[in-house]
């Protein structure tokens, strides 16, 4: 279980980035987070991987206070929780087989777990022949889809997306969203922020919605 | 950037093994002084053979002394023409007569016999200052006293205490001055290699960001930019190595009449491969904390 309670987070000059939000997402469910932009949806997402604090309020998942996390307890945390960025955030330099392998080392998997990891990785993606190509090789949608892949590596029990079909055409960013779907159908519970309305509208699922950092509906 | 951190940890850590090489030898150069001085007490005429041997007998008894070795006038004459056997024009016009017997001194440190000096030139002593020397003599108050009574028979006193004191003087500049330099030196590798890795660290900053993004610990972010400063480090310290293992031989056969002049050894093997090993040590530390210092600077993410 996924709990925000009374959150509250300012920006430096005072004013309020999320105020006072409280809220729960059960295990293994899809919620969107909505708002237009400046909501407050990427604020959300950072703090539930700990880029920052909250000034007030508290977030668990599960067991885990996250807001109480020490900062040598931020990298076992966040191995267990995937991102996917809207600007997909893939290293340039690398394939895509060592983008994957980067993360699977950092996790501690040995290169003969990665090198049998990383094609089935590929695969679930349909990125299977692309294993060898740079990021600026990849189109938009591939390159989403290898960020995705990379959130999945460790099967994480919680997968969260900040706008992962922003840059994409709509065929690319229903692929996408179709990969999020089959994720969730494994059981891992997904938070996506986003402020694609028809796209939310069209896939029927929760929708926590955000203006100007509050909560107006969940 | 990789050569100039290179060669400053090289620079800092040759004058780190030249420095603690000269206190090294300086503090041995000392020891070997110390033990070799000798102060030496002439008698005038008056004293005859059986006075003097009184006063050697007395100044036997101090524990600070090594030796007091008796030298009559006849043997002071064979020692002068020993010393002078080449040159018949000096020795042919001198007898014993013309010598001084005297008592040849040599002590456990300097300070016994700057203290005997001391007491040999000072008039009537007071009661302090017959504690005094007789706690620094090594002698009873009684000893001090009879000794004293010898004073009337000295015709001189010679103690060359100049040179060791020179040398003690020239050890503390060095040690303060090789400090200072190396501290210096020391601080311009930590910036250099700061630098360096720094560059390195900023230029991979987004990759360190994704790092941390996905889970990783900041050992396993940090562990490559260490193991290439210590690397930097190491291959300057090796340079320093390579540097002295060239230039200590020679300085060795340049000072070497010195060194048979003090009977002099070289210095052991384990002195030398303790060098070598904090050298490489101080060398590859120097380089890990200055990537230390640019990873914890430039990779906050």
């Amino acid at each position: 279980m996924l709990v925000f309670d009374q959150v509250t987070k300012k920006y430096p000059n005072g004013g309020f980035n999320l105020d006072n939000i409280s809220f729960t997402v059960t295990p293994g469910e899809f919620v969107f987070v909505t708002g237009h932009s400046g909501a407050g949806k990427t604020t959300l997402l950072r703090l539930l991987i700990r880029d920052f604090l909250p000034n007030h309020g508290e977030i668990f998942f599960g067991d885990t206070n996250i807001t109480g996390l020490k900062r040598r307890q931020l990298p076992s945390w966040r191995r267990q929780v995937g991102v996917v960025f809207q600007n997909y955030c893939l290293l340039p330099l690398k394939t895509a087989y060592e983008n994957l392998a980067l993360v699977l080392r950092v996790g501690g998997k040995t290169e003969k777990e990665i090198s049998l990891i990383i094609p089935s990785l590929l695969e679930t993606v349909g990125l299977a022949n692309r294993q060898n190509a740079f990021p600026q090789e990849l189109s938009g949608g591939e390159q989403q889809r290898l960020a995705i892949a990379r959130a999945i590596s460790y099967n994480p029990p919680l997968l969260i997306a900040d706008e992962p079909a922003g840059n994409l055409d709509k065929d690319s960013a229903w692929q996408v969203f179709g990969l999020f779907d089959l994720v969730n159908q494994w059981g891992t519970t997904v938070l996506v922020a986003t402020h694609d309305e028809v796209l939310v509208k069209k896939t029927k699922k929760r929708e926590i919605r955000l203006n100007n950092g509050r909560l107006v509906d969940s | 950037m990789s050569l100039s951190s290179i060669l400053v940890i090289f620079l800092a850590v040759f004058c780190g093994g030249l420095l603690v090489s000269l206190v090294l030898f300086l503090g041995g150069l000392i020891k070997q002084m110390e033990s070799q001085a000798q102060l030496s007490i002439f008698f005038n005429d008056s004293a005859n053979e059986e006075q003097i041997k009184q006063a050697r007998n007395i100044l036997v008894k101090s524990s600070e002394l090594i030796s007091v070795n008796y030298i009559s006038k006849q043997q002071a004459l064979e020692l002068y023409t020993s010393q002078y056997q080449h040159e018949p024009m000096l020795v042919e016009s001198v007898s014993a007569e013309i010598f001084p017997a005297s008592l040849d001194i040599r002590a456990k440190n300097l300070a016994s016999l700057n203290s005997l000096s001391d007491f040999l030139s000072a008039g009537d002593l007071s009661q302090e200052q017959l504690l005094f020397f007789s706690s620094s003599l090594g002698l009873l108050e009684t000893d001090v006293n009879s000794l004293s009574a010898v004073k009337p028979l000295i015709e001189e006193v010679a103690y060359y205490k100049d040179l060791a004191s020179k040398v003690n003087y020239w050890l503390k500049v060095t040690r303060w001055a090789g400090l200072g330099l190396l501290g210096l030196l020391v601080g311009v590798s930590i910036l250099v290699v700061l630098v360096t890795i720094g560059l390195s660290v900023r230029g991979s900053k987004e990759e360190i960001s994704i790092m941390k993004l996905v889970g990783a610990t900041d050992h396993y972010v940090q562990g490559p930019y260490l193991c290439q400063g210590s690397l930097l480090g190491f291959f300057g310290a090796c340079l320093s190595l390579a540097a002295s293992g060239a230039l200590v031989p020679l300085f060795f056969s340049w000072l070497s009449p010195l060194w048979q002049e003090l009977s002099w050894s070289a210095p052991a093997w384990w002195l030398i491969a303790s060098l070598a090993l904090g050298e490489l040590v101080l060398g590859a530390g120097l380089g890990c904390l200055g990537s230390w210092i640019a990873v914890k600077r430039y990779s906050r993410a």
